[in-house]
Parts: structure tokens; C-alpha cells; sequence
């Protein structure tokens, strides 16, 4: 197997991994139709299987004509999944819910330990700029746009145009929202180190900041727009302020603790990240609290407050390898693409306009920052992925908005299924082109040791 | 109980585990074939302190089945090396004749009670069940823990040609409880891949695991990288494993299958049992834990009278494989019939072999077999590492011991012993 970086595969291994690949699918086809998926979790064993084994034997191929592993990822899951082949059903792509718990969680330490303070004092003029810049034009530009293309939408038929705004503002959130995940993704892949990686890094992980306050702002703004009767509330500014000082109290504890612990034990680092992914995820949940929030604030107090973050990082690195292909695999699963199918006119107009509200945005904040050529030119192309984050924001308004709820959820399923192809690619490229793709061959392992101590 | 509490519980179990093989090593303290965890099993189960029931046992069964797949695949991929010196050929033919022969006689005594139980009017299963009852308590019979034999001659430092024959036979005799385990499934009662025939079913388990076995070990090619190995040998482990539950396969021979193929496919065989080895523990602890606390000897009428019986069958086969020992080895004579005792130890590997009959046999067929090889686990561990020690120090091949007496005219040359001489 290569990895980015290696020495290229020859034709006969490019050869091998294809037949490995078809001989797969003829296991998990020949399994599916011989007797049907069991309703317990041994159903899930066969999938996260297929789809770790699928997603980086694709990866591999695709990395021929330069595509991202990220990219093989998605369309193993996507052939694999409920609505191509069947080798994965619809409940079995339920049932790998805890794998997204956990690589959420190892995408938020990863990210707030990649938070250097340092970097941030580096990229701090760009980043405050592109923040502002970005959030406002990208918010009342998709807001705009969806107002616009409200004719074509289904669920907004009969509604008011005070509500229009409304449902645009909300929609302008999901715009602003970005995928953390992606960007660590292509990161690690493709090792990449510059300005354009330390800006695309610094602001998008902070931007997952920037989405949970401006959804609760919007919230409380639209809620009065859309509907009619009710009153502007503070209610939820309390909420969330509980929420995101909690969430960066207990963060900043966790994060001592873990600093301590890498400190004095060290020892087993993947089984306490395995726990705190699926048991603290769960024990936040039910405080209320943030997850990722709290574990990008963690990551980041082990950084930055201690001489552990390399440590923590390894340790991410290590565990994510395997986690990542599984997430972004079963994210192709989930992706319904007959509704993409029946959607996708609106979807792709509504797309292609952030796509192209991002990089005007990009372009005015790096000129107000002064940004090196490098992210004045490509700062906009980490930007454009989405995944589960904006997923969960459009779930959250769909509950909130029951009476356009539904359609607006598949909307945004839609849309972010478009972004989600799209930007991972987008990124590599830029960073290939930017210069700041690592071109050092990886280490080989003949001797691979795991390291459970 | 939810699912994600039971995990973080496993996990820290598995975290437990890893700490305790970190600290004890092969020649620290704890026992050997960690029969301990077992009786905490035991002990946190419904008999003693209930404080986990059978439904939250019963919770645990899908990561069971990863649990067994594990040790089945690490079982596999060490079948045939003891350390990194490979078994010699005599010591695999006697170690596989012996498991035979254990099975057969073990697996016949129990059938046999079963049948004297039914001509006394007591409560006995029917005949197919009967059989498939004989076949698991044989099965987990047959095996001689390879790692308790390690265990004791690490600790004791032997060296010698008695103590690599005594580890050959017990890293030998593995395959045969996995061939009666592959036989055990095909011909239980099937759920969702009933309309297979018999023949099919061993094929599936006996196929499936050599073709991703063989699959993986080409994949690997000639330099694994860390990140991708264990991304491709997790990624195919699981399909394994999903796919032996989907079809209703022994996920354990399946995994050892899978190991064993490849181990003889790959180049990299050392490199991947070095990364296998250390997460064997972290695996096996939880494993023995949740077969403790899954043990209900009130489960059959005839459990306890068909465990008597089974151990019973397996000391006698054992003190008779002792003499068959004998035969080949002249050092051996010195120690006498304790010998056979010594291949007495079952561990982790025969406690695994339990479970997958009690996941794949539900009712009293499955609680008796698990049983068995848990009390199997404990008499092996009282009978078994003293009688090791005691056959290598008469025959001199324990550090300090006084050399074996060999008969007039008929000594045995030294061994060239490697340094990593146990099992």
C-alpha cells in the first residue's frame, strides 16, 4: 500500500488492489443476498469492515488521478450503501452512529491541538477578517439567494416573505458552517505544512465557535420572522451561554486531566481517547453541554497549557487513521441519493452560490488582512466541504421548524452531499498547488509495532 | 444498561487488561492460564454478587463475538511457531494425533453418560443436542494451552528438548478444537442461512477466512506501512467476523482461518504477530470476565454430571497422551506419567472455544459446554504448571535442576534451544 508521499504504486499493485476490490464486493454481495443482515450489532461488525477495507483500497485507486483518499472514502460508502448496491442497508448505516460519536470527538482534539497559540498570533489578523467577512457576506448572500430561489423550493410555497427571511437566515447558518473533519482529513493525508494550511486549519476550527453562536442569534431572530406569533426571546442567549461556558469549563478540566495523565502515565493513550470519545460524548449530551466544544477546548489546554500536545496529537493520529475511513465511508452510505436526485437543480444553484459567496468573501478578507498571495489565492478552497456538523445544524432547525422542517433537512442533505464531494478535492488541489503537499516519502514500517502501552 | 455504557465498560476492562500484561510480562506473577479473571467473572455474576445478570451478560455478546474472532485470529496467526521458533514436525503430528485422540475419547465419555443418564430415567437432551454437547466439551478437551506452558518455562527458564516437545504439542493441538468447532456450527441448528447444506457451511468457514487470509497477506505486499496495515488487517478481520455472524459461522475458526492463511501467505508474519501480540490480553480479560459471569450451573440437569464427567475424561486422556509422550521422548521417563499432566492447562483458548458454543447453542447445550471449560480452566491451572515443573526438573531441563537420568546406552544429545523456547 502507498501512502501520499510514497514512492507511486506500480501497475501490478494498482492491479491487485482493483481485483482485491472487486473480490470484496463479491463478498459482501454474496453474503448480503445468502442470507439476510441479522437485527443485532454483529450486522455492523461485516459493515465497518467492508467499509474500512472498501474506502482504503478506493482511496487508493482514485489517488492515481489525484483524487483525495477522502473522496474514495465517500464513494465506497456510496456504492456500498442502501441505494446502490445494498452490500450496507439502511440500518445498518444507523447502526454506525457511535463511530461518528467518536470521530467527531477525535476530529475536535486533533483540532484543538493543532491550535497553537503561536499559529493563531501568526494568522490572528487574517483570521479575525476572514471570520467577520466570511460569516456576514456568506450568511446574507445565501440568505439572498435562497429568498431568490424560494420558487423553485417546495417547502417554501405559501410562506410569507417575512418568512422567506427567516428560513433564509437559517439557511445562511448551514452555509457558514464548515467541516473540521474534511480539512483534518486532507491534512493528514496529504501532511501538508504553509500559510495556507495554518489559516485553512486556525479557521476552521474556530468557526465551529462561530456556527453554535450565530445559530443560536438566528434562532431567536427567526423565530418571530417565521412564526408570526411569537416574541423575541433571550431564553436561548441564556441557554447558550450555558451551554458554551460549560462546555469550555469542563473542556479546559478535561484537558488538564489528560495533560496529567500523558504526563504520568502515558500509557494506552487509544483505549482513554476510545472511552472519552464514546462515554464523555454521551455524559455531555446529557448535561447539555457542547462535545465538540469540549474536546476542542481540551485538545487545546494540552497544546497550550502543557508540553503534551505532540503526545496527544500522535495518539489522535494513531486512532483516527482507521476511524476516519469508517466515517467518511459510512457518511457515503447515509447519503440519500434518490433525494439528491429529485433535488439537485436547487441543491447545485444553492451550492455553486456559496461556493462562489465564499471565495468573494475570501477575496475581500484577505485584502483587508493584507494575507500572504498564498491564502489570498486558495483561502477560499477549505471552505467549501461540508459534513456532519452541517448536517447536525440542519437537524436541529428541522426540529425546531417542524412545519418546513422535513423539506429543509432534505435540502440541506442535498446540498451538503454536493459540498461534501466537492470540497475535499477542491482542497487538494490547493494545496498541491499552493506547494504545500508533502513530497517526503513516508516511513515504512517492515517491523509495525502497536502500541498499546 | 445502554450500548454505550457496556462499551465504555469493555473498554475498561480491555484498559485493566493491558496495564496488568504491561506490569506482569510472561515471567512476572499472576496466574498463568488467567483463570483469576474468570473467578471475578464468577464471583460479579448472578450466583455470587449479582452485580452483573444475565440479560447485561447477554448485552455483551456481539463484542464477544469480536472478543473470540481475536482470539481466534491471534491463535492462527501463531499456529505452528512457538515464540519465533518453528514447531518441529514430530512435535506437530504428535501434538495433532493427541488432539484427535482428546477429542474423541472426551467427547465420547460425555456422549456416553448422556446415554447411561437417559437409561436411568434422567433428564438429558435429545440426541442431536446430545451429540452436539460431546463435540463442544471434546473440543474444549483436546486443547493444551500453548501460553501456560510459556508461561512456566519463562518463569523457570527451562531449556531443553522435553520442553520444546512440550511446547510443540500444545502450539500443535490448537487446529483440532477449531476443526470440531467448524463442525460443531455447520451441523447446529441454523437461523439465517438454514437452506445451506452441511458441506456448504464447512466450506463458507473453512473459505471464507483462507480466501481474506489470502487476500489481506497480497494486499500487505512486500512493505506494510503501520497505518494501513492495521487499517486492512482490522478492516478484513471485521468483514470476517460480520460476515461468519451474518451467515451463522463460528466467527472464531473463521478468524483462525483468516490467521493462519495469513501467516503462511504473508512475508510479514513476525511483524504482524508483534503487532497482534500486545492486544491479545486487552482482549482476552474482558472474554474471561464476561464467561465467568455468564456461568449458570442450574442451567441443565444433566450439566453437572456431564462436567464431571468431561474432566474426568480429559485427565485420563491426558496421563494417556503422557505415556504417548513417553514413547517419544526418553527425557520424559524420568518425569513418569505426570507428564500427561502436564499437558493438563487450559487457558483463554479452551474458555474461548466454551463461548462459542454458548453463543452458537443456546440453552443447557451451551451453558454445559461453557462450564466445562471453565472448570477445565481451573483444574488445569492447579494440576497443570506444578506437574510442568516437576517433569522438566526431573528431566533436567529447569536451570539448577540435576540433569535426567537417561537409560544405559540411550542418552539423548543436547538440544539447541532457542532463547525463546516456550510456546
Amino acid at each position: 500500500m502507498t501512502g501520499h508521499g510514497a514512492a507511486p504504486a506500480g501497475f501490478a499493485t494498482r492491479a491487485l488492489q482493483a481485483g482485491a476490490l472487486v473480490v470484496l464486493f463479491g463478498v459482501g454481495i454474496t453474503a448480503s443476498r445468502l442470507a439476510p443482515a441479522r437485527p443485532d450489532a454483529t450486522a455492523a461488525l461485516a459493515a465497518v469492515g467492508f467499509l474500512l477495507l472498501a474506502g482504503t483500497l478506493l482511496s487508493e485507486l482514485l489517488e492515481t488521478i489525484g483524487l483525495p483518499h477522502l473522496t474514495g472514502y465517500l464513494l465506497a460508502g456510496i456504492v456500498a450503501g442502501p441505494h446502490v448496491l445494498h452490500v450496507v442497508d439502511h440500518v445498518t448505516v444507523e447502526r454506525l452512529a457511535p463511530v461518528n460519536t467518536l470521530a467527531l470527538a477525535l476530529i475536535a482534539f486533533a483540532g484543538g491541538a493543532e491550535l497553537r497559540v503561536e499559529s493563531i498570533r501568526e494568522v490572528a489578523r487574517g483570521l479575525a477578517w476572514a471570520t467577520l467577512v466570511q460569516t456576514a457576506g456568506v450568511l446574507v448572500a445565501l440568505a439572498a439567494g435562497f429568498a431568490a430561489l424560494a420558487r423553485f423550493v417546495p417547502f417554501t410555497a405559501g410562506m410569507s416573505s417575512s418568512a422567506l427571511l427567516g428560513v433564509g437566515l437559517l439557511w445562511g447558518v448551514i452555509a457558514v458552517s464548515r467541516s473540521p473533519s474534511a480539512l483534518l482529513g486532507i491534512l493528514a493525508q496529504t501532511r501538508a505544512k504553509g500559510p495556507l494550511a495554518r489559516f485553512s486549519l486556525a479557521f476552521v476550527m474556530s468557526s465551529d465557535v462561530v456556527v453554535v453562536l450565530l445559530l443560536a442569534v438566528v434562532l431567536m431572530v427567526a423565530r418571530p420572522l417565521i412564526q408570526p406569533g411569537a416574541a423575541l426571546s433571550t431564553e436561548d442567549f441564556a441557554v447558550l451561554g450555558h451551554e458554551i461556558l460549560g462546555s469550555v469549563s469542563l473542556g479546559t478540566t478535561l484537558g488538564l486531566v489528560l495533560a496529567a495523565y500523558l504526563r504520568l502515565v502515558g500509557k494506552n493513550l487509544m483505549l482513554v481517547l476510545l472511552a472519552l470519545g464514546f462515554g464523555m460524548t454521551e455524559a455531555l449530551r446529557y448535561v447539555h453541554f457542547e462535545p465538540l466544544l469540549t474536546f476542542l477546548t481540551a485538545g487545546f489546554v494540552v497544546q497550550n497549557l502543557s508540553g503534551q500536545g505532540e503526545k496527544l496529537l500522535h495518539g489522535v493520529e494513531r486512532t483516527s487513521g482507521v476511524v476516519f475511513v469508517v466515517f467518511f465511508a459510512t457518511a457515503g452510505a447515509h447519503l440519500d441519493l434518490p433525494l439528491l436526485r429529485s433535488l439537485w437543480p436547487v441543491a447545485l444553484s444553492l451550492a455553486s452560490l456559496r461556493v462562489v459567496a465564499t471565495w468573494g468573501a475570501a477575496r475581500v478578507a484577505s485584502r483587508l488582512a493584507s494575507d500572504e498571495p498564498v491564502v489570498r489565492r486558495w483561502g477560499w478552497s477549505s471552505l467549501v466541504s461540508q459534513a456532519g456538523l452541517s448536517l447536525g445544524v440542519a437537524m436541529l432547525i428541522a426540529r425546531t421548524f417542524p412545519e418546513f422542517g422535513q423539506g429543509f433537512a432534505a435540502l440541506a442533505v442535498a446540498t451538503v452531499a454536493i459540498n461534501e464531494l466537492v470540497g475535499p478535492v477542491l482542497f487538494k488541489v490547493a494545496l498541491d498547488r499552493a506547494g504545500e503537499t508533502s513530497t517526503a516519502p513516508e516511513v515504512s514500517r517492515p517491523h509495525a509495532s502497536f502500541d498499546t502501552a | 444498561m445502554s450500548s454505550t455504557a457496556l462499551l465504555v465498560v469493555l473498554l475498561a476492562l480491555a484498559y485493566i487488561g493491558s496495564l496488568v500484561v504491561g506490569s506482569r510480562g510472561q515471567r512476572g506473577y499472576g496466574l498463568t492460564s488467567g483463570v483469576e479473571y474468570l473467578l471475578v467473572g464468577v464471583a460479579l455474576g448472578p450466583h455470587l454478587l449479582g452485580l452483573v445478570d444475565r440479560d447485561l451478560a447477554r448485552g455483551f455478546g456481539p463484542l464477544a463475538v469480536v472478543g473470540l474472532g481475536w482470539v481466534g485470529f491471534g491463535a492462527g496467526l501463531e499456529y505452528g511457531m512457538s515464540g519465533r521458533r518453528r514447531i518441529t514436525a514430530r512435535g506437530a503430528v504428535v501434538g495433532v494425533a493427541l488432539g484427535l485422540v482428546g477429542v474423541a475419547f472426551v467427547g465420547a465419555a460425555v456422549w456416553l453418560s448422556l446415554l447411561w443418564l437417559a437409561g436411568l430415567g434422567l433428564a438429558t437432551p435429545p440426541a442431536r443436542e446430545a451429540l452436539l454437547l460431546a463435540g463442544g466439551v471434546g473440543a474444549v478437551g483436546a486443547e493444551t494451552a500453548r501460553h501456560v506452558i510459556r508461561a512456566v518455562v519463562e518463569r523457570d527458564r527451562a531449556e531443553g528438548r522435553l520442553t520444546n516437545l512440550l511446547a510443540d504439542l500444545a502450539a500443535a493441538d490448537d487446529v483440532i478444537p477449531v476443526l470440531a468447532l467448524t463442525a460443531l456450527y455447520a451441523f447446529a441448528p441454523a437461523g439465517a442461512a438454514d437452506g445451506l447444506s452441511l458441506a456448504t457451511r464447512i466450506g463458507l468457514e473453512l473459505g471464507l477466512g483462507v480466501l481474506l487470509g489470502l487476500l489481506l497477506a497480497a494486499l500487505l505486499g512486500r512493505e506494510p506501512r503501520l497505518a494501513e496495515s492495521w487499517g486492512l488487517l482490522l478492516g478484513t478481520c471485521l468483514l470476517a467476523l460480520g460476515v461468519a455472524s451474518r451467515l451463522e459461522l463460528s466467527a472464531l475458526a473463521v478468524a483462525f482461518f483468516f490467521g493462519l492463511s495469513l501467516a503462511i501467505g504473508s512475508r510479514h508474519r513476525d511483524d504482524l504477530r508483534d503487532m497482534v501480540t500486545p492486544t491479545e490480553q486487552p482482549v482476552v480479560l474482558p472474554l474471561l470476565l464476561l464467561a465467568g459471569a455468564s456461568i449458570d450451573v442450574r442451567a441443565a440437569p444433566y450439566l453437572v454430571p456431564a462436567i464431571a464427567v468431561g474432566i474426568v475424561a480429559r485427565v485420563v486422556v491426558k496421563l494417556l497422551a503422557g505415556a504417548g509422550v513417553l514413547l517419544v521422548s526418553l527425557r520424559a521417563r524420568a518425569a513418569g506419567l505426570r507428564v500427561g499432566l502436564g499437558l493438563l492447562p487450559s487457558g483463554a483458548f479452551g474458555v474461548a472455544i466454551g463461548m462459542s458454543c454458548y453463543v452458537a447453542l443456546p440453552g443447557g447445550v451451551g451453558e454445559t459446554i461453557l462450564a466445562f471449560s471453565a472448570l477445565s480452566c481451573v483444574v488445569g491451572e492447579l494440576l497443570g504448571p506444578p506437574a510442568v515443573r516437576r517433569t522438566l526438573v526431573a528431566a533436567g531441563e529447569i536451570a539448577g535442576a540435576p540433569p535426567a537420568a537417561s537409560p544405559p546406552g540411550r542418552a539423548e544429545p543436547p538440544a539447541a534451544v532457542t532463547p525463546e523456547g516456550g510456546a
